[in-house]
């Protein structure tokens, strides 16, 4: 009977080992949730809908855009006036909130996830490259309104912060597209399928976009951009 | 019916005891020698064998002894133990002495495991249910105030079933829970709190702990160190509070309890509005108009929004608002067994009315426990309990429309309460709509139309199990094995009816539906194997080892159907702009203890345990974690000679270490889903993880202590200091958004708390007519040693909001609030802008801490023969509360402190701020203003000041600032226990009357609301006022009978 009743004990101490395993632990702090591009089942979907979201943030939604673009550069430069006395930015004073509405976004946000693009390994050179492209577009503006800006080390945690010139920046610029222009594959198509609704997956128009944004952006480095 | 079937199973019972034939059978009462109350509980064995029983609830015994044996054995808890001859007698009533000079009292340690008090070397408070039933409330937990020392407990607001905060021994995580864990019988409770009130609204959606039915406890257990809970692991670093539930005993009749207790609760304060002043702004009369800065009253004729004529009158709208709460319990429970098997079942009904209309709790919980003793050797024990909670239209807390006690609050007084009463109009196309002057706004709505017109329903369905064999393998060694399940499913219905407020109903003039469901379950499983003996002479040993796997899953999903197309249709597929949102949580620790305690001549006790915890929360080189604790106790009574007059005297001292995990999926980064124009989009998270560089976070606490008795158990203390220090903690650190993040998940921080903690005890009277009196003291510092490794961070933020920011300051402590102050000369006056005679103010204000510097409760309890007095004071120290309400209600004109100056102006007290030639004022380099030694003369009107200091966007805090001491009556009970010569003829065993009162009045207060009211239970709403519905008073009677 001791014996018997050992066993069984001994057989429940077993079963209670072999259900301690570290095995599952990995798979198990896995959110299902939530994705990675590092999962190659989802990472060609995961980076569409990432472009996506870099797009429609990048061109600033109403929020910012009004803050930081209308209530902010528009009434400075005095495109329009207004009446309002607690609107005063027309009067050159400093609007923090509206300042940091634009800024505090916009790296987080718009970069972080184009960086994610681009750093991934299962992205697709075209995808890489036309966020690189997008990510010239959403800097530049960035650049020309605030001045000299983190660009080199931006959405890199690891490194350290620093302001880089607008001269060095606009350099790297030129990089960037021309990169773009001659690494754009035009016979791969759809590069971020139904989420790019700038050009509908057309991979000559982003080339095109790429040189033309090249010469805005040596019309704006030589002060002739109109 | 019921009756003869009990009396048939008894009788049956009885026979099978019959069959084993050649005994004598025994009864008798067993009382207490101090007071010759019964006494229950206590063990009744056959000298020399394994045969026994224990006491009734009224003390009585039946036991049948083999006509070999002589003699019985009485023993309980704290009492000399008995031996009677039984010779030829069939009935033996004892009367049992409490044993003072041992006080073997017994205590429900870790694991569950019952040790005898003086061998520990850490300190613990024990509570009976007694302590939780006397005096109820819907959360058992609010009991502990004032009771325990080392507790503070904060209640939640809104209504029944809200939450609490509870921290033993300070606030020591900067991500939020210090909140301890709870075990029942053995087994970890989910204590989640499934939502919080913000600023801007949201519901406290309840706890874990507030569900558990009070009468269904035994004793309560407080481990207030870490020491206590090494064994507990990762969760118990913030303490334990044990819950031991009742069990069936053998006895000789079945034990039937039935209990019910009807309490009303009404407000415990109300807030001091002005009466004198209508709605309106400028002294004009505006019936559109939120303010109450209108004309004086003098009953005038005016039109309301509805072009309805009426006379103004100021009205108490709080008060015909609110209706008179009352919660009602009912409890029947049965109790019983035999030698072998005994069984408890339980059955609980509590159906609780809050103030606010159609708020209602209703709660059922059914409990089922059985114990076999198969054979000597192994015994089965197993539980399942059943729970079933409603919660019909908790309110809102925050600044919001559906809020009702803000919208009453905010209400002018002049509005007349008939027109607001009839909340709703239908209008022309037949669609109802909310009757209100502003019918749309998003801030005030008619309190009548929110709670009648917005509709919560919240279920909780609740299974809590466990199932246990021990097998003895010999008197020495022994296993357990153990299983315990905690799993509950929540659905929440939410319905806005057409015609709410856009901003209530989702800009949709249909209405608004979302339905949301939550399961979360808790899997332990646990061995345990028991070494016991001793090892030469006068040394002892216990060994204990065992191993417990945690598995924790909760999903939720949540459908929300905005704009629902056919009004007041609630279903989610009338919906026309449906969102649904899903989450999921899984993890699994796992952990290998093991502890022994030697012990010489039961007078030195050494502890040590150890513990390893696998946590899949961590990343792969921290899954493993280690912690230790090593205690001490030397009962120097024992040991030394004392003088006569000391007959107790233990001195303890621990240090231990305990580790923690953190929540799932913390080690990757991750994109979240959201619905973009083209389907769905991905998005970064904010929060950068270190990943595979995660540590777990880590606490380490040292305690010590004394306890004393003198005069025999007349008088006593037990004194604690410790200091604990948590670090590496698992918590986000803001960073620069240009890093791609704006915060970052990784260990850091060093958070200490240290303090002492003091009980004492007395008995000044004994005999028939006793009195005992306990106080607690308890203070905390809390200090914070570190916030980030580079030292960058100095105002770590807890959180923020309109009126103040609760940080952890580097050097300070947590809970540090800042709030717009007003600037001051260097003698304290304020500093008046002389072109339009208001204060200038600055931000960040210090203003103090939200934690109280000290707590006491001092409890008086008197009983003479049947009747039974008691009554607690609690007193919190030290502390400040900031008001946004008080802010808000200032600048509305609705307090009776804004009369000041209405018919003419007023002068702020204050010195003139210096101004340059042209008229501005002068900045200094710093950006403050300049102070001159000039008096301020220049006048404001009332309505110009306090809107300026008050209102609800950027009012000055400190203005709102109140001192949060306190001193309250908190609870008392007058009782009566029917004598058993009345009962002689009736089938009662036991009748208990009372009388109860909770939160009865303040003996003292300096702050215009119950300082204790919290914005909510975390730890971003502490020392903040935001229209939190008023503590209740509460007052009841009870009856308890058993058969």
């Amino acid at each position: 009977m001791t014996k018997y009743i050992r066993t069984i004990a001994a057989g429940l101490l077993l079963s209670f080992a072999s259900a301690s395993c570290t095995d599952r632990f990995e798979e198990m702090n896995i959110d299902p949730n939530r994705v990675t591009l590092d999962d190659p089942a989802v990472a060609a979907g995961a980076a569409n809908a990432l472009f996506s979201s870099a797009i429609s943030n990048g061109l600033m939604r109403a929020f910012e855009f009004q803050r930081v673009q209308a209530l902010y550069v528009d009434l400075f430069s005095q495109h329009y006036a207004t009446s309002a006395p607690y609107f005063n930015t027309d009067k050159y004073q400093m609007n923090q909130t509206w300042l940091n509405a634009g800024w505090n976004l916009f790296y987080p946000r718009d970069i972080a996830n184009l960086a994610t693009i681009i750093n991934s390994e299962n992205t697709t050179s075209n995808q890489k490259l036309i966020a690189r492209t997008w990510k010239v577009f959403l800097f530049h503006r960035m650049v020309d309104m605030y001045g000299d800006i983190p660009y080199f080390n931006a959405a890199k945690p690891n490194e350290p912060e620093k302001y880089d010139s607008q001269q060095a920046i606009y350099d790297d610029f030129f990089k960037e597209l021309k990169a773009a222009a001659d690494g754009l594959d035009l016979t791969v198509t759809n590069s971020f399928d139904n989420k790019d609704v700038i050009y509908g997956g057309n991979t000559a128009r982003w080339k095109a976009f790429a040189n033309a944004l090249g010469m805005r952006l040596v019309e704006i480095s030589e002060g002739t951009a109109t | 019916m019921k009756r003869k079937l009990l009396l048939s199973m008894v009788l049956c019972l009885w026979m099978a005891g019959m069959a084993t034939a050649q005994e004598r059978k025994v009864t008798g009462r067993v009382t207490s020698s101090e007071d010759s109350q019964p006494l229950p509980g206590v063990s009744v064995i056959v000298t020399g064998t394994t045969t026994g029983t224990t006491t009734d609830a009224a003390g009585g015994y039946s036991i049948s002894v083999p006509a070999t044996e002589t003699k019985l054995t009485f023993s309980f808890i704290g009492y000399l133990k008995e031996e009677v001859a039984v010779g030829s007698q069939t009935e033996i009533n004892i009367s049992m002495v409490q044993d003072v000079s041992t006080l073997n009292e017994v205590v429900v340690t870790a694991l569950g495991v019952e040790r005898s008090r003086k061998s520990l070397g850490y300190a613990t408070q024990e509570l009976q249910g007694k302590d939780l039933t006397d005096v109820r409330t819907p959360n058992l937990i609010n009991n502990l105030a004032g009771k325990v020392a080392g507790v503070v407990i904060n209640q939640g607001t809104q209504g029944p079933g809200a939450s609490s905060r509870v921290v033993l021994r300070g606030d020591r995580s900067l991500l939020g829970n210090s909140q301890p864990l709870y075990v029942i019988d053995g087994i970890p409770i989910d204590n989640t709190q499934a939502g919080q009130v913000g600023e801007f609204g949201g519901s406290d959606l309840g706890d874990g702990i507030g569900n558990i039915n009070p009468d269904d406890i035994e004793s309560m257990s407080i481990l207030r160190g870490a020491t206590a809970a090494a064994l507990y692991g990762s969760r118990a670093q913030n303490g334990v509070i044990m819950i031991t539930t009742k069990k069936g005993a053998a006895t000789k009749d079945l034990g039937i309890s039935y209990g019910v207790s009807y309490s009303t609760e009404s407000p415990m304060y109300d807030l001091n509005f002005q009466d004198q002043y209508a709605q309106g702004e400028n002294g004009n009369y505006l019936f559109n108009n939120e303010n109450s800065w209108g004309p004086k009253i003098t009953g005038q004729s005016v039109e309301d929004w509805n072009k309805k004529t009426y006379s103004l009158a100021s009205q108490d709208h709080v008060g015909s608002f609110f209706r008179r709460g009352s919660t009602l319990n009912n409890s029947l429970s049965i109790n019983g067994g035999t030698e072998k098997t005994q069984l408890y079942f339980s059955a609980t009904n509590l159906t609780s009315n809050g103030l606010v209309p159609n708020n209602q709790l209703n709660r059922t919980t059914l409990n089922l426990r059985g114990t076999v003793n198969l054979s000597s050797k192994l015994t089965f024990d197993s539980k399942i309990t059943y729970l079933n909670q409603r919660i019909d239209n908790r309110p809102e807390g925050g600044e919001g429309p559906l809020n009702p006690y803000s919208n009453a609050i905010r209400m002018p007084s002049t509005v007349p309460d008939s027109e607001l009463e009839n909340y709703e109009l239908v209008g022309g196309s037949g669609r109802a709509s909310q009757n209100f002057f502003l019918g749309n706004s998003a801030i005030i709505a008619n309190p009548y139309y929110v709670a009648n017109r917005f509709k919560l329903r919240e279920v909780r369905n609740r299974v809590i199990g466990l199932a246990s064999a021990t097998y003895k393998f010999t008197d020495k060694f022994s296993v357990l094995v153990r299983a315990g399940l905690d799993t509950y499913f929540d659905n929440d219905d939410r319905k806005v009816f057409s015609g709410a407020p856009l901003p209530l109903a989702g800009n949709s003039a249909g209405g608004d539906y979302r339905t949301s469901s939550r399961r979360v379950t808790e899997f332990n499983t646990d061995f345990l194997l028991t070494y016991n003996t001793k090892i030469a002479g006068d040394f002892a040993l216990n060994l204990q080892g065992g191993g417990n796997l945690r598995r924790q899953v909760s999903s939720s999903s949540v459908q929300n159907a905005g704009g629902l197309d056919i009004p007041n249709f609630f279903n989610v597929t009338n919906g026309t702009n449906r969102v649904i949102g899903q989450g999921f949580g899984e993890k699994e620790v796992q952990s290998l203890y093991a502890s022994g305690q030697f012990s010489y001549k039961e007078f030195l006790f050494l502890d040590v345990t150890a513990r390893n915890d696998w946590s899949s929360t961590l990343p792969r080189s921290a899954w493993s974690y280690f912690y230790p604790s090593v205690s001490l106790s030397a009962v120097l009574s024992d040991i030394i000679a004392l003088p006569q007059e000391v007959s107790y005297l233990k001195v303890r001292g621990s240090v231990a270490g305990v580790g923690n995990d953190t929540d799932p999926y913390r080690t990757v980064q991750y994109l979240s889903p959201s619905n973009g124009v083209v389907g769905t989009i991905l998005t970064n998270e904010p929060t950068l993880t270190i990943g595979s560089r995660l540590k777990p976070e880590r606490t380490r606490a040292f305690e010590t202590g004394i306890e004393a008795k003198f005069l025999g158990n007349r008088f006593g203390f037990d004194f604690t200091f410790y200091r604990t220090n948590t670090f590496n903690q698992l918590a986000t650190l803001p960073q620069s958004p240009t890093t791609g993040f704006t915060s970052q998940f990784l260990n850091l921080g060093n958070i200490q708390n240290q303090g002492i903690e003091l009980l004492l005890n007395a008995k000044p009277l004994a005999g028939d007519f006793t009195w005992d009196v306990s106080l607690n003291y308890t203070r905390n510092r809390n200090k914070v040693i570190e916030l980030d490794p580079d030292g960058k961070i100095t105002n770590y933020g807890l959180g923020g909001n309109r009126i103040a920011n609760i940080g952890a300051i580097n050097g300070q402590r947590m809970g540090e609030i800042t709030t717009r102050g007003f600037q001051r000369d260097a003698n304290g006056a304020i500093l008046i802008n002389p072109n339009n005679g208001l204060p200038l103010t600055t931000a960040n204000v210090y203003v103090g801490n939200a934690n109280p510097d000290w707590l006491a409760g001092l409890n008086n309890a008197f009983s003479y023969k049947g009747f039974r007095f008691e009554f607690l004071i609690d007193g919190r120290f030290g502390g400040k509360v900031v008001s946004h309400t008080q802010a808000v209600l200032a600048g509305l004109g609705r307090m009776d402190y804004t009369l000041d100056g209405r018919e003419g102006n007023l002068v702020v007290a204050g010195v003139r701020a210096a101004t340059n030639p042209n008229g501005t004022l002068q900045v200094d380099d710093k950006g403050k203003n300049v102070p001159t030694a000039v008096a301020n003369d220049r006048a404001v009107t009332a309505q110009g000041y306090w809107q300026n200091v008050g209102g609800r966007a950027n009012p000055v805090g400190e203005a709102f600032t109140y001192d949060a001491t306190n001193i309250r009556l908190r609870q008392f009970t007058i009782g009566y226990r029917l004598p058993v010569s009345l009962l002689g003829r009736t089938p009662f065993r036991n009748v208990n009357v009372s009388v109860y009162g909770r939160n009865l009045f303040f003996l003292l207060n300096r702050a215009p609301m119950d300082p204790e009211v919290a914005l909510n239970t975390g730890l971003n709403g502490q020392g903040l006022d935001f229209y939190g519905l008023p503590s209740t008073r509460s007052v009841g009677v009870s009856l308890n009978v058993t058969l």
